[in-house]
């Protein structure tokens, strides 16, 4: 995964916010470099982290996939589709065209790694603008350990080029319970 | 806030295919950046979900 961030899509309102959402679904986007993980990967996790035959609160709330472009549309169909005949039941998440996508507000971007002040502070010294922290690899894969995500071995294995500080790359290590 | 499930998958999809880049042209890093970010490259795709 090369980028991540939260923001808004699927509506008409132009430059919504979190407090003026109007027609918008909360979403995130992920860029990826499909020579590491393909498309119909990313879709099998999707699939599993939610329950596809539940109905949506609300248009803020609810489950879709945005595709961009014919080949994504036809893997999202095809494991929609597949999925429901799986499980023998309507699937209500949905399946429509990506049109535009707003970020969200900074506050918003990279949740784990923000209640983190130590590790935000030093990828700030990179990155003093918010825009050019939402889309830093290094603040996605911090972010994530954080979160407790991840393999040790994959973690070990780049922390190196993460930019932190030896003290912050323990405390990293260790926040994500590897043991030295 | 933006819903939990958000923040768990979306952390989550955050250390998804770590590595070197098989498309990436192995470079010296950026002193401005960190190495990963300056190896980071410019061809990717994009998606877009929502969880509800």
């Amino acid at each position: 995964m090369i980028r991540t961030r939260v923001g808004y899509a699927g509506g008409k309102q132009e430059n919504p916010t979190y407090h003026q959402l109007g027609d918008h679904t909360e979403t995130f986007e992920v860029d990826f470099d499909p020579t590491r993980i393909s498309y119909e990967k990313l879709l099998e996790i999707f699939w599993e982290e939610h329950d596809p035959t539940s109905r949506s609160w609300s248009t803020q709330y609810k489950a879709a996939i945005f595709y961009h472009g014919d080949e994504q549309k036809r893997q999202a169909i095809a494991t929609r589709d597949r999925l429901a005949a799986r499980l023998g039941k309507a699937i209500r998440t949905e399946v429509i065209p990506f049109s535009r996508f707003y970020p969200a507000e900074a506050y918003h971007q990279k949740y784990y790694l923000r209640g983190n002040k130590p590790f935000l502070t030093e990828l700030q010294r990179y990155h003093p603008q918010d825009e050019g922290l939402m889309n830093s690899t290094a603040a996605a894969r911090i972010n994530g350990y954080l979160g407790r995500n991840g393999t040790a071995d994959a973690l070990k294995a780049e922390i190196e080029g993460y930019g932190l500080s030896e003290s912050s790359r323990q405390a990293l290590l260790h926040a994500a319970g590897v043991k030295r | 806030m933006m819903s939990r499930l958000h923040i768990a998958l979306f952390a989550m999809l955050g250390t998804l295919g770590t590595g070197q880049s098989a498309a990436a042209p192995v470079t010296q890093p950026d002193a401005g950046l960190p190495a990963i970010d300056a190896a980071a490259p410019a061809k990717t795709e994009t998606a877009t979900f929502a969880l509800g």
